[in-house]
């Protein structure tokens, strides 16, 4: 947290703000599930980011930092919505998951239907690129409790894309004559 | 009682192996455990079945990241301490990313209208437009998902006053107010205000709780439409240019 309290040389931030803004929208939009609503949240969050006085030096810092505030807007939208989603009782089952069902179409349904927390821990190890460490760090929690949690946030989203009605087309291997 | 236990032991079997297969798909194992589960899963159909659902799945949801439409960055809020250096390199900082405005409001500018919009609905357009010197335009803010809510007309002790409303799906609130240019502008409110005088019309630009630089970007939207709608010499050459230009080939 120290490096949070160094001032840094603008450019150097804004630069990496150029860069991580793709990651941003994908996390909020994983938060949110609305591509509009994550866009207008980060742009927002970068809003209050350029206003900052001091911000984190190092890189590392910098993006968990950005990432935080994206984060807190978002958990704020949420409580505005007041949005609850229960955990599913379902215990998924992986092993006999039909691969070709999952598509970024199924994908996107499928977060839908998980809780915030659930979003949240895949939009930091897939999406911000978070080390399980990282996230542990970010959200304040045991390595093993990111662990599982992902595990049980990738079963349930496996689970939500299997009980989706939406398939992916199949692809058209043969030509036609 | 003995296929209770079998049936624990295989679920927390199951259950190391999903943490261990989450962990490798992540790039998270150290290279002993990276050897001992492909092992495994060389010998394990189902096993392998469920690794290969995980990296489908991970690869999927980080192609959100590709595809996520890329925004600008806002400029420097004029509170900020680096405000002088963030403009020396907001220009190359932002071409490198910039493909679209986040707001949509960018393109505005460059979608001039010639006439105003949605006043088809009131009563009293013909007299009031009379009371204008010129027709007032309204621009659409729909690209930064500002929707026109209603269009008001007011009368003021020394003229009249066209107070067009916009609404955004987050609580964003915005008003322009047109006036003939002379008359004095309403009392003040808002959180935020742009004022600019386009022909014969004085447009005020007000804004309620709106980030100062999305308010920039649109206020610049607004500005640039409602000016070049009071110049029809430019309208009319850009119209011009749209209909008479060649084909462009190269």
């Amino acid at each position: 947290m120290a490096g949070e309290r160094q001032m840094s040389t603008p450019p150097t931030i804004h630069e990496a703000m150029v860069v991580l803004l793709p990651r941003l929208v994908a996390f909020a939009r994983t938060l949110l599930g609305d591509p509009d609503h994550a866009r207008d949240l980060v742009q927002e969050a970068v809003t209050r980011a350029l206003a900052a006085e001091r911000v984190p030096a190092d890189p590392a810092a910098y993006r968990a930092w950005m990432f935080r505030i994206v984060r807190n807007a978002a958990i704020d939208e949420l409580r505005r919505r007041r949005e609850q989603v229960s955990d599913s009782a379902i215990v998924p089952d992986i092993w006999g998951f039909d691969e070709a069902c999952i598509a970024k179409i199924t994908v996107g349904q499928g977060l839908t239907a998980l809780s915030a927390a659930h979003r949240e821990i895949i939009g930091l190890i897939d999406i911000a690129g978070f080390s399980y460490a990282e996230a542990a760090a970010f959200l304040d929690l045991p390595p093993g409790t990111v662990m599982s949690r992902l595990a049980r946030a990738r079963s349930l989203l496996l689970a939500a894309i299997e009980a989706s009605t939406v398939r992916p087309m199949k692809a058209n291997k043969g030509r036609r004559s | 009682m003995n296929d209770d236990n079998a049936m624990n032991a295989e679920r927390e079997r199951r259950e190391r192996d999903l943490l261990q297969l989450n962990a490798l798909v992540d790039g998270e194992l150290d290279p002993a455990a990276q050897a001992e589960i492909a092992a495994r899963l060389a010998a394990d159909r189902d096993l392998a079945r469920g690794y290969a659902a995980l990296a489908r799945l991970k690869a999927c949801v980080m192609e959100f990241v590709e595809t996520a439409p890329v925004m600008q960055v806002p400029s420097q809020p004029a509170s900020s301490p680096a405000r002088a250096v963030w403009r020396r390199f907001a220009w190359p900082a932002a071409a490198a990313a910039i493909v679209a405005i986040l707001s949509g409001a960018g393109f505005l500018a460059f979608m001039p209208r010639s006439e105003p919009v949605a006043l088809e609905d009131s009563a009293d357009r013909p007299i009031m437009f009379a009371a204008f010197p010129m027709r007032p335009v309204i621009p659409d803010f729909a690209a930064a998902r500002l929707s026109l809510r209603g269009v008001d007309f007011r009368t003021l002790a020394d003229g009249p006053l066209l107070v067009a409303t916009y609404r955004g799906p987050r609580g964003c609130r915005l008003e322009l107010h047109v006036r003939p240019a002379g008359l004095a502008a309403p009392a003040p409110g808002g959180s935020r205000r742009a004022g600019w005088n386009a022909g014969q019309l004085a447009y005020e630009l007000i804004a309620f709780g709106m980030p100062e630089a999305r308010f920039a970007i649109i206020a610049e939207a607004a500005r640039r439409q409602t000016r070049l709608n009071a110049d029809p010499d430019a309208a009319s050459g850009l119209r011009q240019a749209g209909l008479a230009a060649p084909p462009c080939t190269g």
